[in-house]
């Protein structure tokens, strides 16, 4: 207790207590009233904004999980001098601002971007793909920087597990397959768990994505904060999102915890 | 690629609060936060606006003017983000005395508390082209009109009014038009056939009815000011709506674009003094100096927009005059601040939501 002390203090003076600010002014501040609640129930366009970000946020999330499991697998195999540089390639997005590469996607995915280009010199066709400015080149965007996390925590999972389970494996008979269903990823499942927590607690918030790289229907939650906070001043209505957000990132963390807790390791535990 | 140079040429909202909030706003507070602790009378005066060659224009003309008469410093900040001042308001610490921002928003930030009153027994508002506000006052303005590529679209190809740009038939091609309600309204009204002059209070029913005619052929809802012309260049356009600044920019840097003068939407850019001011008497007099003819013209005449004073037209280099939208021509719409101030959430909502369906 005596070594959390200071971060506790921190944590209530600069997370808590903003935090609770933030859940009084949503309804109403010094007038209470759940009056912007009833506005985000009743306003079409709140609960589809919401609806949007939780399923653009689920979609990168899992294909996040797809591309940086075979990478952190990847890094852990490697002698670790080598693994370092591999892993300076995996920051390098990071140098960037995202608005630079949001930007940037324009040259690959864009109407007369690399892909297309290539695509009609290969085809000899005139059309195109249309990979931008819809919820494509979002899911894109969002992949691109979310990847980073999930690849680190996943790997750190994976440098945990001692070589001596895989060898037992081995020496008992169990192909490279087995090992790695049976051994291998059920270890790994908290560090999966934990970066799934991650990438979708960021991509909930995410905005700057859907407005550059986005068309028409994929504003999320965060875009309409932004507008409160910033155009219309309506700091109430703004706190009043921000704590749906939070609610439903809220819901989905109990949930991972639950899964984490329960049925994955009940049977060892 | 577009820079933070170009990003920052010309006032339109949203792209502006976010960029000008982002890096540059935060040196600019960090710098604005030392001056407040002076508490003498005169100055210095922090004056925050949206950075970038505008506010460098401004600061070589207009500050440079004031500070040179009257002796008192002005210390440049960038990034007039209204949630920042509300902030500053809020807590008492405030940064800036003198802010430059737009009119709606500024309206909503009068009422909320966060702007003094306009004096205006200091500020002079004779010939004024735009309306003076309570809490505000115009100094310049700039024009919103239609953007084409004439390697692409050359004369008689492209459209030259709101009817022929909404006339997919004559005229066809993707359109690009900003993902909020400001100006499309005023726009869709135009093409269905109402006169620049009688637009407000705008009849929101019919400028959505009318919207919805466009939307099939809208391929872009455009979030910042500067993919306005990215779009364009990049063939992922044809026509645009865009800023006459932004294009001319564009032009000087040798891109392949043009713009059409006649029925545009002109806004204002207004500047205001920050409620509680220390300074509140010399941040008048800043603001004075804004609206002093032959300053809005050394102004204009380095970034080609309009100026407020119908006087400060005598002092336009002639190449900066003939590129100005007309004020006085029966086309050309001049944006009502104040109806957007009192309907533009709801508008913005609707509009929000119309986009999503």
């Amino acid at each position: 207790m005596r070594f959390i002390a200071p971060a506790l203090v921190l944590l209530v003076a600069a997370f808590l207590l903003p935090l609770l600010y933030v859940v009084y002014l949503s309804f109403g501040g010094s007038s209470p009233s759940l009056e912007k609640y009833a506005a985000i129930a009743t306003e079409p366009l709140y609960r589809q904004v919401l609806l949007n970000s939780v399923y653009i946020s689920v979609v990168s999330t899992g294909l996040t999980l797809l591309l940086g499991y075979p990478i952190a697998y990847h890094l852990e195999a490697q002698p670790p001098r080598r693994r370092t540089v591999l892993m300076i390639l995996v920051l390098m997005p990071f140098w960037t601002s995202i608005l630079v590469k949001s930007f940037a996607f324009t040259v690959i995915l864009g109407k007369s971007g690399i892909i297309n280009s290539f695509l009609q010199w290969a085809t000899g066709m005139e059309g195109h793909l249309p990979m931008l400015f819809n919820r494509f080149g979002v899911v894109v965007g969002m992949t691109h920087f979310l990847l980073p996390f999930m690849v680190f925590t996943v790997l750190a999972s994976l440098l945990t597990q001692g070589p001596e389970l895989r060898r037992a494996a081995n020496v008992m008979g169990a192909t490279r397959l087995t090992i790695f269903w049976r051994i291998i990823f059920p270890l790994s499942l908290p560090g999966v768990m934990a970066g799934i927590l991650i990438c979708m607690i960021m991509s909930m918030a995410m905005f700057i994505t859907p407005a550059l790289l986005g068309g028409r229907g994929d504003l999320m939650i965060s875009n309409l904060v932004e507008f409160h906070v910033r155009d219309t001043l309506d700091w109430e209505m703004a706190s009043a999102l921000a704590v749906c957000l939070l609610a439903i990132t809220g819901v989905f963390c109990i949930g991972i915890a639950r899964v984490r807790g329960g049925q994955l390791f009940g049977e060892e535990g | 690629m577009t820079t933070t140079k170009d990003r920052l040429d010309a006032p339109t909202r949203r792209d502006l609060l976010r960029g000008a909030g982002a890096g540059a706003g935060a040196l600019g507070a960090m710098a604005a936060g030392l001056p407040t602790l002076a508490i003498a009378q005169d100055g210095p005066i922090v004056w925050v606006a949206y950075g970038g060659s505008t506010q460098e224009a401004q600061k070589k003309t207009i500050v440079a003017a004031f500070m040179a008469d009257t002796g008192i410093e002005v210390i440049p900040a960038s990034g007039p983000d209204l949630a920042k001042l509300k902030a500053q308001v809020q807590t008492g610490n405030l940064e800036w005395d003198v802010i430059g921002v737009i009119g709606s928003q500024a309206i909503r930030a009068g009422r909320a508390g966060l702007l003094e009153k306009m004096d205006y027994s200091i500020v002079d508002t004779a010939d004024l082209d735009i309306p003076p506000l309570e809490y505000c006052a115009p100094y310049y303005s700039y024009g919103g009109g239609i953007g084409y590529d004439p390697a692409r679209h050359p004369e008689g190809r492209h459209p030259t009014n709101w009817q022929e740009f909404w006339d997919v038939e004559r005229f066809p091609g993707r359109r690009g038009l900003r993902n909020r309600p400001d100006e499309n309204l005023e726009m869709a009204l135009m093409a269905d056939g109402v006169a620049a002059r009688d637009l407000y209070p705008l009849d929101v029913d019919r400028a959505f009815a009318s919207l919805d005619r466009i939307k099939p052929h809208v391929s872009h809802w455009i979030a910042g000011t500067p993919q306005t012309i990215s779009l364009l260049t990049q063939n992922e356009i044809d026509f645009v709506f865009t800023y006459s600044g932004r294009v001319e920019a564009a032009q000087r840097d040798g891109q392949s674009v043009a713009y059409v003068y006649e029925n545009n939407i002109v806004t204002g850019a207004y500047v205001a003094v920050t409620r509680g001011s220390r300074n509140r008497d010399a941040a008048m007099r800043l603001v004075s100096y804004f609206l002093k003819p032959e300053l809005q013209a050394a102004f204009c005449n380095i970034m080609g927009y309009g100026p407020s004073k119908s006087t400060a037209r005598a002092h336009l280099e002639p190449e900066v005059l003939a590129r100005q939208p007309d004020l006085q021509d029966p086309g050309t719409a001049i944006t009502d601040v104040e109806w957007w101030a009192e309907n533009g959430e709801a508008v913005t909502t609707r509009f929000k939501t119309w986009l999503l369906t």
